[in-house]
C-alpha cells in the first residue's frame, strides 16, 4: 500500500513556535512566588569537609533557605547501575565542582551573594587524575572507600561490575572470541598503537535548568530541561528516598538540546530540598555556562591500546583491545558507556579473534556520562585509524580494505549476534563515490596540502530492560493526541511520531497533537537516548493507534452493521472496507454532552494503549557472547554511517580546514528525509568539533577552559560551504522497525574523528593518534614524521 | 539602587519603564517585557542566542545595558511576524528544516535579517560571516545557510516581478 505520510518531508511540527519566538523552554518558565537557587561547589578536587558554617548566609535578608548535607537524606543514586552519588557532598568532595551547599533566595544575585557567605573548612586529601595511576592496585588516592557497600542494580550491570583488587575501578567489560594468539600468528601484518580522546562537553544551547516544588502533602513536582523524564524520577526517588509515585516531572514542550547531557540529575534534587526548606515555594536553578562545562557530564576521556592483525589481502585475523574510560568522580551512566565500547567492535567488522577489555575508573575530576555515541566514537577512532594505517602499509585502497572486512546481512558478529539491516557496504561505496577520486589523491597549493579520508562508523541501540509506552486518545472531531514521555530535544521526534500516527489513521498531520511530557498523565518511557525513539516509541505509537482503532471499530460496528474486522478509518471517517460508500464520522460513536463536548456511551474514552519492548539475549559476563541457541541479538539494531572528508592542512601552522564533507547513513527507512538529513549534518557540528576543536583541559582536576571563548565549538565558518557537503540516506529496511525505520541520532557522528585523522594523514603523511587535531598536535606529528624520514635517509 | 527611566521602542511599540541601571538589554526584554523569544546561552556574547536588532544592526543583547538602548529601536523575534504572516525568513527557516532544538533560531533569524536588509544578494560566504556569531549545536549550519540563501533569492524574485 502506498504510504502517504511516511517518507515525506513535513515541516517540523514544533517549528512554528520556534521561529516565532513563542516556544517556551524551561529556561523561560517563571512560577508565582518562585525563588532562585544557587549551588556552592567544591574548589578542591578531593577533600574532607571538616565544617560548614551557614549562619552568615542565613542572616542575609531575602535568603529563604540554606541547605547542606544535613538537610538531605543519606541516600545515593546512579543511573548506570552503581548508586555512588549523593545530591550533595557527604563527608567529602570528589571533584572541583561537587555541590557542598545551596541557597534559595528572592532573586538570583542575592542567592549568589549568600553562597559567598558560606564558610567551608576542608581537609585536603591526596587526589588522583591520571586514569593509568588510578587503575593501579595501589592508587595515590581511593575515591570511593565505600565502593563495595554501594547498592548495585540491574542484572545486566551487576554482571560487569567486577572490580577485583583495583579500588578505583568501577567496571570491567570483556569480550573473548576465538584465540587471539593464533590469530596474530596467522597475520601477515600486525600493528599496535595507542589512541586517546579528550574530555568533551555537550554544549547544549539551552543551559541546564529546573524548577522544583514540594507541596504540603509531600508531592514533588519538577519542571526541567531534561531528556528522560522517567529516569529523572528514578534518580530523584533514589536520592530523596520518596516513592516514585509521589514525583511528577514536567518537561516543557521545547528543550534546547540534549546530546546525552540531560539524562543525569544536575540541580533537580537540590531544588527539591530547597523548596521543602523554603516553605514549599518553587525554586529555580539555572546553571551558568561555566557550571555547564564544570558540573554537568562530559564525554568519557579514553586511553585505548589497539593491536590489529591482518592477512596480506587485508582480512582481519585478530584484534586485541584495552581501554580505560575516565569517568571522573562518580560512575553515573559510565557502566553502560564502558560496556558500549565493545559495541564499536560488534557493529563494525568481522573479527574472528578478539580479546577485549574495557575498564572504567574513578578520578577526581568532572563526572563523565552519556554523550551522543555513548562510548562508541572513541574506540572507532582507534579501529578506523588502524584500518587506514594497515591499508597504507599493504598498498590497499582504504575503501577496499573496509569492504573486505565489513559485516553484511546474515553475518554473525564478534559477540554472536546475527546481523540484520546492515548498510555498511552501500554507505562506504556512496561516500567513496561522492568524495571523488582516489582516496590517496594529493593536491598541493604551497603550504596547504590536500588529502582525503574515509571512515566507517556504527552505533547500536540498546535493548534489554528498555521499554516505551504510549497512549493515543481520539477526540470526536478526529483529532489524535499522542501521550508519551520521549522528549523532542531538537531531533524532531514529535514530528516523526505524528507522521506515524497520521499514517495509521490516514489523516492529515494537522490532526495530530503530540502533548508535552507530564509524567502525571504520560506513560513511561525508558530513555530519550541510544537513538531509540524512532524505533521504540515509533513502534509504541503504531501499536497504540491500532489499539485505539480496535476500540473505535468495536463501537462503530453496530452503527455500520459490519464486523469490526471489516472496518477501516480515513480522514476521520469510519468505513466498511469493501464498500467505501458506507461510512460514518468518528463523532457518530460519541453521544452529545449537552453542556459539554460529546462523550462515549461506554468505555470512558477512546484511549489506545501500548508498550513496546524488544527481546534481547543477555551476554555472557566473561566472554560477552550471546547464547548459541538464543535470539542472537544483544542490541535492538545497528545503524551504519560512513564519512568522507577532504582536508587542507597548513604545514607551517598546523591548521586543518575541512574542504569537503560526505556522509551516508543507513537509517532503515527515513520517516522524514529532511529531518534525517538534519541529523546527518550534525556531524559538521559535533563530529567536526570533536575532531578539530574541542577539548577541556585540566590542571590538577581543574578545568582551565570552561567557557565558549577558550572551548570553541564549530561556527558557520569552521565547516565547508553547502556545495561541498553531501549527505546520502541509505535505507536497508529493518524488519521490526516502524515502517522499517531504525534510529540514527548517535551513529551520525561516530566516524568523523577517524575520517578527519585519515584525511590529514593522506594530506601530510602524519598520523595523529591523539584527538582533537589542534594545530600544535598536527605540527608536532608532521615534525615527528619529517625527523623519522630524515633518519631513514 | 535608584532606578532610571528607560524610553525605548521595542517591536514598534513605545515603552517608558523604570529599570535598574545595571540590567542588560536581554534581561530587560525577557524579564520586564516578557519577550522570552530572545534567549541567553552564555552571558558573554559568544553564543549569539540573545541577538536582537538595534537600530538596524544585529547586536548581542547580553553585552549591552538596557539603558544603552535609550530612545532607540529594538526588534526581537516576536516583532518579525507581520500580522498572521510569518516573515519570509521565518518561513524559510521552517520550510528548510533549519530549526532543530530552536534555541539558536531567534538570534540566527535576526542576524540573517540584519544581513538581508543591507545586502539583498549575499554570497554564501557573506551569509556565513553574518551568522558567525550565532552558534548552532544541532545542525551544522547547512540548512540554516540554505534557508537564508533561498529566502534572499525568493525576495529578489518577488521584487523583480
Amino acid at each position: 500500500m502506498e504510504l502517504k505520510y511516511i517518507g515525506k518531508n513535513f515541516p517540523n511540527i514544533n517549528g512554528f513556535e520556534k521561529v516565532t519566538g513563542e516556544a517556551k523552554y524551561c529556561y523561560d518558565l517563571v512560577l508565582q512566588n518562585m525563588l532562585w537557587g544557587k549551588i556552592l561547589r567544591s574548589s578542591f578536587p578531593h577533600a574532607r569537609i571538616a565544617n560548614i558554617n551557614t549562619e552568615k548566609a542565613k542572616r542575609l535578608p531575602g535568603v529563604r533557605a540554606v541547605v547542606t548535607y544535613k538537610d538531605f537524606p543519606e541516600c545515593y543514586y546512579g543511573v548506570g547501575g552503581i548508586k555512588d552519588e549523593s545530591l550533595i557532598a557527604r563527608g567529602k568532595v570528589r571533584y572541583i565542582g561537587d555541590p557542598v551547599a545551596a541557597v534559595a533566595a528572592e532573586d538570583e544575585s542575592l542567592a549568589e551573594e549568600a553562597i559567598d557567605l558560606i564558610e567551608v573548612e576542608y581537609e585536603e586529601l591526596p587526589a588522583v587524575f591520571d586514569p593509568e595511576e588510578s587503575i593501579r592496585e595501589n592508587p595515590p588516592a581511593v575515591i570511593h572507600e565505600d565502593r563495595d557497600k554501594y547498592i548495585i542494580l540491574g542484572s545486566m550491570t551487576r554482571s560487569i561490575i567486577a572490580w577485583g583488587s583495583r579500588p578505583n575501578v568501577f567496571c570491567h567489560s570483556k569480550i573473548r572470541k576465538g584465540n587471539v594468539e593464533k590469530g596474530f600468528e596467522k597475520a601477515y601484518l600486525v600493528l599496535e598503537d595507542r589512541f586517546t580522546t579528550p574530555m568533551v562537553s555537550h554544549v547544549q544551547l539551552e543551559p541546564h535548568n529546573c524548577i522544583a516544588q514540594f507541596n504540603l502533602n509531600g508531592k514533588l513536582t519538577v519542571w526541567a530541561s531534561i531528556q528522560s523524564p522517567y529516569m529523572t524520577i528514578q534518580q530523584l526517588a533514589d536520592a530523596l528516598d520518596i516513592p516514585h509515585s509521589r514525583i511528577r516531572v514536567i518537561t516543557p514542550k521545547h528543550i534546547g538540546g540534549g546530546f546525552g547531557g540531560k539524562i543525569e540529575l544536575t540541580a533537580e534534587g537540590i531544588c527539591a530540598v530547597l523548596s521543602r526548606e523554603a516553605n514549599n515555594r518553587p525554586v529555580k536553578i539555572r546553571l551558568t555556562r561555566e557550571e555547564m562545562f564544570v558540573c554537568t557530564t562530559v564525554r568519557h576521556p579514553m586511553i585505548m591500546d589497539l593491536k590489529t592483525g591482518v592477512t596480506k589481502d587485508g582480512t582481519i585475523t585478530a584484534m586485541e583491545f584495552r581501554s580505560i574510560a575516565n569517568t571522573g568522580a562518580y560512575s553515573g551512566i559510565g557502566v553502560i558507556v564502558v560496556r558500549n565500547v565493545g559495541r564499536a567492535f560488534s557493529g563494525q567488522y568481522k573479527i574472528p579473534n578478539l580479546k577485549f577489555d574495557s575498564y572504567g575508573v574513578y578520578t577526581n575530576q568532572t563526572k563523565a556520562g552519556a554523550f551522543r555515541g555513548f562510548g562508541v566514537p572513541q574506540p572507532l577512532f582507534a579501529i578506523e585509524s588502524h584500518m587506514d594505517m594497515i591499508a597504507s602499509k599493504l598498498g590497499m585502497d582504504p575503501l577496499e580494505i573496509r569492504l573486505k572486512n565489513i559485516l553484511r546481512e546474515g553475518d554473525t558478529n564478534v559477540i554472536g549476534e546475527r546481523m540484520h539491516s546492515v548498510g555498511s557496504e552501500e554507505c562506504l561505496n556512496k561516500v567513496a563515490r561522492y568524495l571523488g577520486g582516489k582516496s590517496e589523491e594529493k593536491v598541493s597549493k604551497g603550504v596547504w596540502k590536500r588529502g582525503k579520508g574515509i571512515a566507517l562508523g556504527n552505533k547500536y541501540s540498546s535493548g534489554g530492560f528498555m521499554g516505551s509506552c504510549c497512549f493515543v486518545k481520539v477526540y470526536d472531531d478526529g483529532t489524535i493526541e499522542i501521550r508519551q514521555s520521549g522528549t523532542d530535544i531538537g531531533q524532531g521526534q514529535n514530528t516523526v511520531l505524528a507522521q506515524i500516527a497520521a499514517e495509521e489513521f490516514d489523516t492529515p498531520l494537522h490532526n495530530i497533537i503530540v502533548v508535552p511530557v507530564d509524567t502525571d498523565y504520560n506513560p513511561l518511557d525508558s530513555m530519550t537516548g541510544s537513538q531509540r525513539q524512532t524505533f521504540y516509541m515509533g513502534n509504541a505509537v503504531r501499536l497504540a493507534c491500532n489499539d485505539a482503532k480496535r476500540q473505535i471499530f468495536a463501537l462503530a460496528s453496530k452503527k455500520l452493521n459490519a464486523s469490526p474486522d471489516d472496518l477501516d478509518i480515513s480522514n476521520g471517517r469510519i468505513f466498511v472496507k469493501e464498500s467505501q460508500n458506507t461510512s460514518i464520522p468518528i463523532s457518530d460513536i460519541f453521544i452529545p454532552g449537552g453542556f459539554t463536548p460529546s462523550y462515549l456511551p461506554e468505555g470512558g474514552e477512546i484511549l489506545g494503549k501500548a508498550t513496546f519492548r524488544y527481546a534481547m539475549d543477555s551476554q555472557d559476563v566473561e566472554t560477552g557472547q550471546c547464547p548459541v541457541n538464543g535470539l542472537r541479538r544483544a542490541v535492538a539494531f545497528y545503524t551504519q554511517v560512513a564519512h568522507g572528508v577532504e582536508v587542507e592542512v597548513n604545514v607551517v601552522t598546523g591548521q586543518v580546514k575541512i574542504t569537503k564533507f560526505v556522509a551516508a547513513a543507513d537509517v532503515g527507512r527515513a520517516i522524514n528525509p529532511m529531518l534525517v538529513q538534519g541529523q546527518i549534518e550534525a556531524a559538521l557540528s559535533q563530529g567536526v568539533g570533536s575532531a578539530l576543536l574541542e577539548e577541556l583541559f585540566l590542571d590538577k582536576g581543574k578545568i582551565v577552559n570552561p567557557n565558549l571563548v577558550d572551548y570553541k565549538i564549530p561556527s558557520a565558518l569552521c565547516v565547508p560551504q553547502n556545495k561541498d557537503v553531501k549527505t546520502v540516506i541509505v535505507e536497508t529496511y529493518h524488519m521490526d522497525g516502524p515502517f522499517g525505520a531504525k534510529g540514527l541520532g548517535e551513529a551520525v557522528i561516530t566516524p568523523t574523528l577517524p575520517a578527519v585523522a585519515n584525511a590529514i594523514y593522506h594530506a601530510v603523511g602524519a598520523r595523529i593518534k591523539e584527538a582533537p587535531f589542534m594545530p600544535e598536535r598536527v605540527l608536532s606529528a608532521i615534525k615527528e614524521k619529517t625527523s623519522k624520514n630524515n633518519e631513514c635517509i | 539602587m535608584l532606578k532610571e527611566r528607560l524610553k525605548i521602542f521595542v517591536n514598534g511599540r513605545y515603552y517608558e519603564i523604570d529599570v535598574d541601571p545595571r540590567i542588560t538589554l536581554v534581561e530587560f526584554l525577557r524579564n520586564e517585557l516578557g519577550l522570552t523569544g530572545t534567549k541567553e546561552g552564555c552571558g558573554y556574547g559568544v553564543c549569539g542566542a540573545c541577538t536582537v536588532i538595534l537600530q538596524g544592526k544585529a547586536v548581542k543583547s547580553c553585552l549591552l545595558l538596557a539603558l544603552h538602548a535609550m530612545n532607540k529601536e529594538v526588534l526581537t523575534i516576536e516583532g518579525m511576524r507581520e500580522g498572521d504572516n510569518l516573515h519570509p525568513l521565518q518561513e524559510a527557516f521552517l520550510n528548510n528544516m533549519a530549526v532543530q532544538c530552536g534555541f539558536c533560531s531567534p538570534g540566527m533569524i535576526l542576524s540573517a535579517k540584519a544581513l538581508l536588509d543591507e545586502n539583498s544578494d549575499p554570497s554564501e560566504e557573506e551569509i556565513r560571516y553574518a551568522i558567525v556569531g550565532n552558534l548552532c549545536r544541532c545542525g551544522g549550519y547547512v540548512k540554516i545557510v540554505d534557508a537564508i540563501l533561498k529566502c534572499a533569492e525568493e525576495r529578489r524574485r518577488d521584487i523583480g516581478t
